[in-house]
């Protein structure tokens, strides 16, 4: 509690009447008048001078605290004295040459500088805009919304053969393709036909055609994934790297998202829509306080 | 984002495990997982980068009026349709990781006329500035020089708000399983402003205090010490130079920033603390440049052998490039007593439009990539990023001192983005991570060939027959990254090599190991054929192979693969091995010919394929992290009779 407030109140509760007209008469005194417009200039005057004095550069403790703070998150340690001075020397080296260029303009007519401050906007604006927190009925809504965003594509497990066209070319690599085929459909078991190492697996489990593609290549045997007959050998399917006979075994029809599972990413993705959404609202609403005179006419 | 949803998002991100498809047989996953964890041999190849800008680097923002952030960068890298200028873009193949690293230097405004495609060099002012070089110029670019930041728009808040939202965009688009990101952000140092110190830093885990920019110190050996109290504090975290090729010989010098000769405790902090370099991006690759290497055929590729931002200036070789660093590192280590240069390598876009893709198609010129279905540029645009439209370079320094007019630029001279494998268990960021620390990691030159390294001392061609070579080839032999195993130098080490070419790429013309070694008190250096398509050999007379043909139709910009093979696979010995020399040995597996970005560009957009600034064709490629050799301590001669049998 301060000094005044200690004041009025004791004057309040003990001794008003004789405290009262002693103030009456106090506060209608012309010198009391003249001090106090006096001391009010005076006190602008040296406002002013602190604020707007271009070659006054005040150093104090909250700017030591920001600058030691910055030194200890990025250090992880306290700075010596001596680094605290060299702290607020590089401060004010920062401030004095902030101070030139603004005197020379350089901070007016710059695209970055205007970018910068509409940015910093932005940015404000998305902090005070945070999107509420969905409800289970809110989640469930969005995820029914956008079910086909979360359906699971159709998978296949599959085993796979492969013809390599390092070994004489596409053609030849074909040929055996398609007689291995013939020997497997004989009747012969997988493992003694003739075929070539691959480089990655030779069975796949419940693996999509975009994940195929990703190992085969976009390509026909990337489709086979969704395309080939199951429980019996089929091909020659084209990859990036040559041929493939395929023998799915299972096939998983696709199906809509399981909700449980995805709550986390549906919760992500309300939460990014809504804020996009809100962006969207409040530049709106900002807009509207705006008269935009549109003058152009000339287009290239 | 809500702040207080970055918690809460790490903590969830952190909890998940891999989405389950509930229709799929169970079992499968989950043992692979397992046996991961115990099991070298099921480590797969993951591909990522950890080098892009986004609308936060100061110099992107505004950019062709894109406003991709963090956020979008993340999404647009994992696959999904991004709002590019009103139009939706998707990448051709999902990454399987990325780290978004914005140059901490919020503000460092006039770093970015460096660089004629930035934002401020495009703005009224940067202009101004490059036609009438004006005092307040100077006198600002000498305070940059000085170490500070242009002042006044770097408020703390600013940073703290942007580095917040960096930090909650990485751990928001975490999917475990699926796609990781990393923390990180760019440490943007030019020593003299034009010589190249850049440094990525990369944090493994979900939080990271405000970045230590190259305003707070311009010394590596500070952000040294920033790393160190990170990890200290339990948060791992690297840092990755890049560009060492425009660094005018800095990046892999012989001396500290104070001018002394590398000492044994820089090396070791420089080790622990930079286990990796970039070896090639979007501003050309740093492996090594026919001056360096007159006897490596392939070493003429997407040369950039000047200054970044004065590039009518020659950056000096010396220095600037990593298979010298390899060899220079041989000879501190014999000196000092530790190796400074024994790094893995990595590759990067180095993008600055937030769009991270690497196949030469996806690439229009500068300032990054796009999805060639929707976005390649046209017109004039096109016709400029060709150079078919004569444009000036919007940074000159030398004209702007000297009051000429800026130099033409050429714009052929970037090239379309790297990008990095890993050799990890599972997508996620501690698995990634550690392949990262432990160097298993490789580079290629965009697409996604694939590579294996092996080296031990018994290898034999009959090993690559059996099923499980690769668990073999771990438990005997150390894979790229590492050192040979020691103590069983019995005659010379043998390596296993292997390249597989990217399922919707081009086919391998071969596959070569590159040997650094140390011979008195220099080092040398030789490419080695390993593994040649085609049955071609290499002449005993010259030491060289046939080249592999070339069946590009240039009027169309295909290619077709009837030469070059899929796949290669081979035992290679060193057939001039010396178990007293310490080497280094790495891969470098080569495309067949196809077509380059301004080549696919122009016949796009129907204008004449340019045949100068640039080639018209390239041979993409991979380069492995290497494995070292290191003999064995010389022993005394009670030493080798305790050791006698």
């Amino acid at each position: 509690m301060d000094a005044r407030t200690r004041w009025l109140q004791a004057d309040g509760r003990r001794t008003p009447g004789r405290w009262k007209a002693r103030a009456v008469r106090i506060l209608r005194e012309p010198l009391l008048h003249f001090l106090i417009a006096g001391a009010v200039i005076l006190c602008a005057v040296q406002w002013w001078r602190a604020s707007h004095d271009e070659r006054r550069i005040v150093v104090g403790d909250a700017q030591v605290a920001e600058l030691v703070g910055k030194h200890r998150l990025q250090y992880g340690r306290d700075p010596t004295p001596a680094q605290i001075e060299n702290l607020i020397r590089g401060y004010v080296d920062e401030e004095i040459l902030y101070r030139e260029g603004r005197a020379l303009g350089l901070d007016r007519d710059d695209e970055i500088v205007r970018r910068r401050v509409a940015q910093k906007v932005e940015f404000l604006r998305q902090d005070l805009a945070i999107p509420a927190e969905p409800d289970e009925a809110a989640l469930r809504r969005y995820f029914t919304a956008h079910a086909a965003q979360y359906a699971q594509p159709p998978r296949a497990s599959f085993r796979q053969l492969y013809f390599s066209p390092d070994k004489g070319g596409w053609a030849p690599a074909r040929g055996r393709a398609e007689a291995a085929l013939a020997r497997l459909r004989a009747g012969a078991p997988w493992d003694k036909v003739d075929a070539d190492a691959f480089p990655d697996q030779s069975q796949y489990a419940a693996i999509s055609r975009v994940e195929a593609a990703r190992v085969f290549g976009v390509s026909g045997m990337a489709e086979a994934v969704e395309k080939a007959p199951v429980g019996r050998w089929a091909g020659p399917y084209a990859s990036g790297y040559g041929w493939h006979l395929v023998l799915v075994q299972a096939r998983y029809p696709g199906a809509p998202g399981d909700f449980d599972a995805l709550r986390e990413t549906v919760r992500g993705d309300y939460l990014r829509d809504a804020q996009v959404r809100a962006n969207a609202q409040a530049m709106e609403r900002m807009r509207a306080r705006y008269a935009v005179v549109r003058q152009d006419r000339a287009r290239p | 984002m809500a702040r207080w949803l970055v918690p809460l998002l790490a903590l969830t991100a952190a909890g998940c495990t891999p989405v389950s498809h509930p229709q799929a047989p169970t079992g499968v996953a989950s043992e692979t997982a397992d046996v991961a964890a115990v099991d070298p041999s099921a480590r797969r190849a993951f591909y990522g980068e950890l080098h892009l800008h986004t609308a936060y680097s100061f110099d992107a923002w505004g950019l062709m009026g894109t406003r991709i952030g963090p956020d979008e960068a993340y999404r647009f890298a994992r696959g999904e349709a991004v709002d590019y200028g009103g139009k939706m873009i998707r990448r051709g193949w999902p990454l399987d990781f990325m780290a978004v690293t914005d140059h901490s230097e919020n503000m460092g405004l006039l770093n970015q006329l460096d660089d004629p495609n930035t934002a401020f060099a495009k703005s009224e002012i940067g202009q101004e500035i490059l036609k009438n070089p004006i005092k307040s110029f100077y006198m600002l670019r000498d305070a940059r020089y000085q170490g500070r930041d242009i002042p006044g728009l770097n408020t703390q808040e600013a940073a703290k708000s942007a580095w917040s939202r960096e930090v909650a965009a990485a751990n928001a688009n975490y999917k475990p399983g699926v796609f990781t990101t990393l923390i990180g952000y760019e440490w943007s140092q030019m020593n003299e402003g034009r010589y190249n110190l850049h440094r990525n830093v990369i944090f493994k885990g979900a939080d990271a205090p405000l970045p230590f920019t190259s305003a707070d110190s311009g010394k590596p050996e500070d952000l040294w010490t920033y790393l160190e109290a990170n990890r200290a504090e339990g948060r791992d975290v690297i840092a990755i130079p890049h560009n060492a090729n425009g660094s005018n010989g800095l990046m892999y010098d012989w001396v500290m920033s104070d001018g002394r000769p590398i000492d044994q405790a820089y090396a070791q902090r420089r080790l622990m603390n930079e286990p990796l370099s970039e070896i090639a991006q979007n501003k050309g690759q740093s492996e090594t440049i026919p001056e360096l290497s007159p006897n490596d055929e392939f070493a003429n590729f997407e040369i950039w052998d000047v200054l970044i931002t004065q590039r009518d200036t020659k950056s000096k070789p010396n220095g600037s490039y990593i298979r010298q660093a390899y060899g220079r590192g041989l000879v501190i280590a014999e000196k000092a007593g530790a190796n400074p240069y024994k790094f893995g390598v990595v590759g990067g876009s180095d993008f600055h439009n937030g769009i991270s893709a690497s196949d030469e198609k996806a690439f229009g010129g500068s300032p990054g990539g796009v999805d060639p279905n929707v976005n390649l540029p046209d017109g004039d645009a096109a016709k400029r990023q060709l150079g078919i439209i004569p444009t000036r370079t919007l940074i000159d320094d030398n004209a702007a001192h000297e009051g000429r007019p800026p130099m033409i630029n050429n714009p052929l001279l970037v090239g379309s983005a790297a990008i990095t494998g890993v050799w990890a268990e599972v997508n996620t960021r501690d698995s990634i991570f550690a392949a990262l620390k432990r160097k298993e990691t490789f580079a290629t030159s965009g697409t996604r060939l694939r590579v294996r390294f092996f080296g031990g001392w018994d290898f034999t061609p009959a090993l690559l027959k059996r099923t499980d070579w690769v668990r073999q080839a771990y438990r005997t032999g150390t894979p790229m990254g590492g050192d040979l195993p020691a103590g069983q130098a019995k005659g010379a080490p043998s390596f296993i090599v292997e390249a597989v070419k990217d399922p919707d790429g081009a086919n391998i013309d071969r596959v070569q190991v590159v040997k650094v070694w140390l011979d008195g008190g220099d080092y040398r250096e030789k490419v080695f054929d390993v593994a040649l398509s085609g049955g071609r050999k290499v002449d005993p007379k010259t030491g060289k192979a046939p080249p592999v043909g070339n069946t590009i139709d240039l009027a169309h910009a295909t290619y077709s693969n009837t030469i070059g093979a899929a796949q290669m696979r081979t035992v290679w010995r060193d057939p001039e091995f010396d178990p007293r020399k310490p080497a280094v040995y790495y891969l470098r597996a080569i495309e067949i010919p196809t077509p380059r970005w301004s080549t696919y560009l122009a016949v796009k957009r129907g204008l004449p394929i340019p045949t100068e600034g640039g080639p018209p064709t390239l041979q993409e490629r991979a380069w492995s992290s290497p494995i070292w050799y290191t003999p064995p301590p010389v022993r005394t001669a009670s030493a080798s009779r305790g050791a006698g049998r």
